[in-house]
């Protein structure tokens, strides 16, 4: 069985095609979607999803999130002592999405399609890539989210022929996708997006907000500590603000309460430099794509973000029309990545649909011109496969030397969309002797191909001599070799998780305990006594007392908070 | 991919009808298996791209149909997408209270329009309302762009907030603009190098006062110097700041360029080839009547003329290959090869001639041979100052040819002290210091802007340093040498041409003054020479201190 997973910077979720449609699988907790979260427990048990992240503010040592955006960029997180890499992190939540899909269909996961975010560089996708087979999960494709929500959103209107455009904010990534359906062919027009953009740094506005109010009356804003506390309530008052027009942002620091309330309009204010930044990768899209905003058929969000009212004004404002969440917004690119699966496993509820996906962004070398006045200006791109090509792609250009008697020719390979490559993202470097000859008399012939699954091969050709080389962009952490993987995902796999079927009691308990930390007076001493009986029904190991002792806490932890959320 | 072959890729027969093309590319793709098959695929991708393309530009005309001159007759109907009709013409006929009206007749109507008018104008246009919406924001953009572009340079206010607006300076988007948001940057990087030009400490200052001021009434010698200059002001200009051209005076520009033409090919040819015969008639005669410092005087001038044959003699092999055809104007004689094997000859030559001490009168025979041969290699077309690197090679003449000089000089020191016991370092360091200065100033010019600095500082030092030690050595005239040589290479380093020139005269007259006081008092002359070099020395530092702070303000290249 093939899985379609999206791995999110805040939730991930699993998704099977089964019986011609595309099915999400609950977790243990019964949820379809399972918090990106790896937290050490009391016990020196690994976490993984809601428990962990209820732990974030108790424990913000012990507790890892958000780590998606450190994928690929060789920085490695502290659990408890022990350092871990994003990618054995993001393992860690595969392999628990992956039991949780074996479970519900008894049957054995043999592939996984994993989302990335479309621009996500090269780096990224390869350390995606490297998750999985930590996880033991052989990674059939690497897909983009929005390509994944296309799918999803497509496969329900493929008899719809105008354009659509994708638009996906998420926890920690903004992806703009414009894409068109004609004859059961799902084809991308263009992509574009910001990787620094999402759901979280609206709660960042809320903690430097908070921290500079309060920087001379409490000592420690600037610990992590303190960050995780305002950081859970400011997204508990954002969600509020989804469903009124103000929400109470309250939270409980060294038992000092503070709480103010914020309305719907101060926040609309407070965010209007991210507000702003959406513009961008929308514009740019949409000129790619050679599309106008009054061509679409319609704008589909995607992504939990998406649910604000700020974000639905703003996709208002700037499309004039009323964007599309008939498909729930979390769900979508799971949704999509299920179908990929099917597409892969050639199901025959999809034999008549095919999608085509495009590069984000431009691969190329660097060049050197000379001026009038002779001068040689160097390090200048040039691209060999421009963005939005239609991919699997191959594009050969042609080089000659710059310098009398020139003896090697070096390629630089960057990806991105600057002018000057000292603004965009080396991937890696061919050097090629050629004969010495005058400046200009020797040509060179460089042909890029990039595949469907990101992997991009470099042939370079000198035709007078006939001498080649070969280079694939590699990741230095590939270069480790399989033996080197194979004994990580070893030690992965040996590591104490705390056991699936207890995940629902370790959810409830972090909850509580967090609660606990986050109220004063008699409701404090209210949960307490909820926590205490609890445990007491835990040591007793009594299945149905456990279970009624836990709603009863649940319902308690309602009535304070309001409803657990996702 | 031919046309014929795009549509029988797709199994169709050339229409215009985009649908059918669509349905063709789908069934064509459900046959293949993209990951199997990825040159299947490319190939039917280039063929529903073409297909498209010929469908929106109109198959008639590409079909051959109309024939080139038809599509002015007005009967080519060519129905673009709607976003790819320019936006600007139809904002021509907009409502008069449009704050985009409002913008255009200031800047096309009014005679002399008020710089913080039009500022607070584009500054209406970019907060309307209307421009939250994404279609109105694009084709604003554009016209916008298009109109700074159009009323230019009236519209120079208006260009920071529309830079400000649209993230148009973001550098991580910047190899495929827009063409016409690429020339609105243009012009405000071209303000920028405008504002440096009127800074005095700019190379090329004075050439862009002359050129900006009206044309001189009567021409004088001091313009002579002043052409390089301004030809390479000129170029630079065109090349990489077309916009500043309107800044100058139109009567002032035509008349420089009229009186800075380079030298016709052929002229050039003649002139050296005279001076190159007068230099060696004068060899020979000085020769015959055994007058050998003078022999040396007329070896160093007949070099200055026939600017590179001396450096041919005492530069190494493969640089003169290099430098071989490069510097010929014409493109097509650049390409030509130039069979210079036996060129290497001469420095072989000229090397045996300075440092060996053989008797004079071989010695003699051998320096002609070798400009014989450096005169036979300018009739066959080698470089003479025509290179890209113009000022420089001309003053890589100037360390070789002092060497002889020197090696003249060398008569009139009292004959206790062994001529060649001066000579040989000299020679040794002129020689590496003509090859070391040309190296350096090569890298140099492949070193960012930034790092100039660092180099210049480095220059300095080590000139000073190198300055410092031979001051212990016996002969101080070599000290003066040193003080000169690093003086003379930080001033015409990145110097224009004329300049450049200049210094390199200017400090062989210096020399020759050293020789005629030396010989004709003799006394010691070092004390005066001495003191030229030490001025010379404090003149460079303090350039290159105002260049090191010229640096720093100046980034708008």
């Amino acid at each position: 069985m093939i899985v379609g997973i999206d791995l999110g910077t805040t939730n991930s979720a699993i998704a099977v095609w089964n019986d011609g449609s595309a099915e999400l699988v609950p977790n243990a907790l019964g949820d379809l979607l399972t918090p990106s979260a790896i937290g050490l427990g009391d016990d020196g048990a690994l976490l993984v999803g809601a428990s962990a992240r209820d732990r974030q503010v108790t424990h913000p040592q012990l507790t890892a999130t958000s780590f998606k955006r450190l994928m690929g960029t060789g920085r490695s997180v502290q659990l408890g002592g022990k350092d871990f890499k994003p990618e054995e992190l993001s393992a860690l939540v595969l392999r628990s999405l992956r039991e949780d899909a074996e479970r519900l269909f008894e049957t054995e996961v043999t592939g996984a399609i994993i989302t990335v975010p479309a621009y996500f560089s090269d780096k990224q996708r390869k350390a995606t890539r490297r998750a999985g087979e930590l996880a033991g999960l052989p990674v059939r494709r690497l897909i983009n989210e929005p390509t994944a929500a296309a799918l999803a959103h497509g496969i329900q209107n493929l008899g719809n022929e105008e354009p659509f455009l994708i638009f996906d904010l998420g926890g920690g990534t903004f992806d703009v996708s414009i894409v068109e359906i004609f004859d059961g062919i799902i084809e991308v027009r263009a992509s574009a997006g910001d990787n620094r953009l999402g759901g979280n740094d609206f709660d960042d506005l809320f903690i430097n907000r908070i921290t500079k109010k309060l920087s001379d009356k409490v000592k420690e804003v600037g610990s992590s500590a303190f960050r995780e506390v305002v950081r859970a309530a400011a997204e508990r008052c954002r969600r509020q603000l989804t469903l009124a027009d103000n929400a109470p942002l309250r939270f409980l620091w060294r038992d000092v309460e503070h709480e103010e309330i914020v309305t719907s309009s101060e926040f609309e204010l407070l965010a209007e430099p991210l507000l702003a930044r959406l513009r961008d990768p929308v514009l740019r899209s949409l000129r790619d794509g050679k599309t106008a905003a009054d061509q679409l058929r319609e704008v589909v969000l995607v992504g939990g973000a998406t649910r604000m009212p700020i974000i639905r004004r703003t996709v208002t404002r700037m499309f004039g029309r009323f964007p599309n969440s008939s498909i729930d917004p979390d769900h979508t690119v799971a949704l999509g990545a299920a179908v990929q699966a099917g597409l892969l496993a050639k199901d025959r509820a999809l034999q008549e649909v095919r999608l085509t996906d495009v590069c984000p962004y431009s691969l190329g070398v660097s060049t050197a011109e000379r001026d009038f006045n002779g001068r040689l200006r160097t390090g200048l791109f040039t691209p060999v496969i421009e963005r939005n090509t239609v991919i699997p792609v191959s594009r050969m250009e042609s080089f000659h030397t710059v310098a009398d008697s020139q003896r090697i020719v070096e390629f630089e390979i960057f990806q991105g969309e600057a002018r000057h490559v000292k603004d965009n993202i080396r991937l890696g470097v061919v050097k090629v002797p050629v004969p010495p000859r005058p400046a200009g008399e020797v040509s060179v012939d460089v042909r890029f191909s990039y595949d469907a699954s990101g992997l991009l091969e470099i042939d370079v050709v000198v035709p007078e001599t006939g001498l080649s080389r070969q280079l694939v962009i590699q990741d230095e952490e590939d270069v480790s070799s399989a033996p080197d993987l194979e004994r990580r995902r070893q030690t992965l796999a040996a590591l104490k998780v705390h056991p699936r079927d207890d995940a629902c009691n370790a959810a409830t308990l972090a909850r509580a305990k967090r609660c606990f930390e986050n109220y004063l007076g008699d409701r404090r001493v209210r949960i307490g006594r909820a926590i205490d009986m609890f445990e007491a029904e835990l040591e007793k190991q009594n299945l149905r007392s456990i279970e009624k002792e836990r709603k009863e806490l649940e319902s308690l932890l309602d009535q304070l908070e309001g409803e657990r959320f996702l | 991919m031919k046309e014929e072959d795009c549509w029988a890729r797709l199994k169709l027969e050339p229409t215009e009808d985009m649908r059918a093309i669509k349905r063709a590319y789908a069934h064509a793709l459900k046959a293949i298996d993209v990951d199997q098959e990825p040159t299947a695929f490319a190939s039917l991708r280039n063929a529903f791209e073409q297909a498209n393309d010929i469908a929106t530009y109109g198959l008639a005309y590409l079909s051959g149909e109309i024939e080139e001159g038809d599509a002015f007759t007005g009967e080519l109907e060519i129905d673009l997408p709607a976003n790819l009709i320019d936006t600007y013409a139809e904002a021509q006929t907009l409502p008069e209270d449009d704050p985009r009206a409002h913008l255009v007749s200031l800047l096309f109507d009014a005679q002399n329009p008020d710089e913080v008018a039009i500022e607070s104008a584009v500054n209406i246009v970019l907060s309307d309302p209307r421009m939250e919406q994404v279609d109105f924001a694009i084709s604003t953009e554009h016209w916008l762009a298009e109109l700074l572009v159009d009323a230019s340079p009236k519209s120079d206010p208006a260009i920071v907030p529309a830079i400000n607006a649209f993230h148009w300076q973001r550098k991580d988007l910047s190899w495929d603009r827009h063409h016409a948001v690429a020339r609105v940057m243009q012009r405000y990087n071209d303000r920028f190098y405008l504002h440096a030009l009127t800074m005095s400490s700019h190379a090329y200052h004075t050439a862009y006062k002359r050129l900006s001021s009206p044309a001189p009434t009567r021409w004088s010698p001091v313009h002579y110097l002043g052409r390089p200059a301004i030809r390479s002001l000129l170029a630079e200009i065109r090349s990489e700041h077309p916009t500043v051209e309107w800044h100058l005076d139109t009567g002032a520009v035509s008349w420089w360029e009229k009186r800075s033409a380079p030298i016709e090919a052929e002229t050039r040819d003649l002139i050296l080839k005279v001076a190159i015969k007068l230099g060696m008639a004068a060899l020979a005669v000085t020769a015959i009547l055994k007058a050998w410092p003078f022999w040396t005087i007329a070896l160093a001038i007949a070099s200055l003329f026939a600017l590179s044959s001396l450096p041919i003699l005492f530069v190494a092999f493969t640089n003169i290959r290099a430098n071989a055809h490069k510097g010929h104007p014409d493109r097509d004689e650049r390409a030509k090869g130039l069979d210079t094997g036996w060129l290497a000859g001469l420095p072989i030559l000229a090397l045996l001639a300075s440092l060996v001490p053989l008797p004079i009168s071989l010695s003699v025979l051998i320096a002609m041979v070798a400009i014989a041969l450096a005169a036979l290699a300018t009739k066959r077309g080698m470089v003479i100052g025509y290179s890209h690197f113009d000022g420089i090679h001309g003053n890589r003449a100037f360390y070789p040819m002092l060497a002889a000089l020197w090696w003249g000089a060398g008569y009139f020191m009292s004959p206790a002290m062994q001529w060649w016991q001066a000579t040989l370092p000299m020679i040794a360091l002129c020689w590496a210091g003509g090859f070391g200065v040309d190296r350096v100033d090569t890298y140099l010019r492949y070193v960012p802007f930034y790092r100039q600095r660092i180099l210049i500082a480095v220059a300095i030092l080590f000139g000073l340093a190198a300055a410092s030690l031979v001051f212990m050595m016996p002969t101080t005239g070599v000290a003066a040498f040193c003080a000169w040589f690093v003086g003379h290479y930080a001033l015409t380093a990145r110097l224009p041409p004329g300049r450049a020139s200049v210094w390199s005269m200017l400090a062989i007259g210096l020399f020759l003054l050293r020789t005629m006081i030396g010989g004709v008092q003799n006394r010691d002359p070092n004390a005066p020479v001495l003191l030229f070099g030490c001025m010379l020395m404090i003149l460079a530092v303090l350039r290159l201190l105002r260049r090191w702070r010229d640096l720093g303000q100046y980034r708008g290249h």
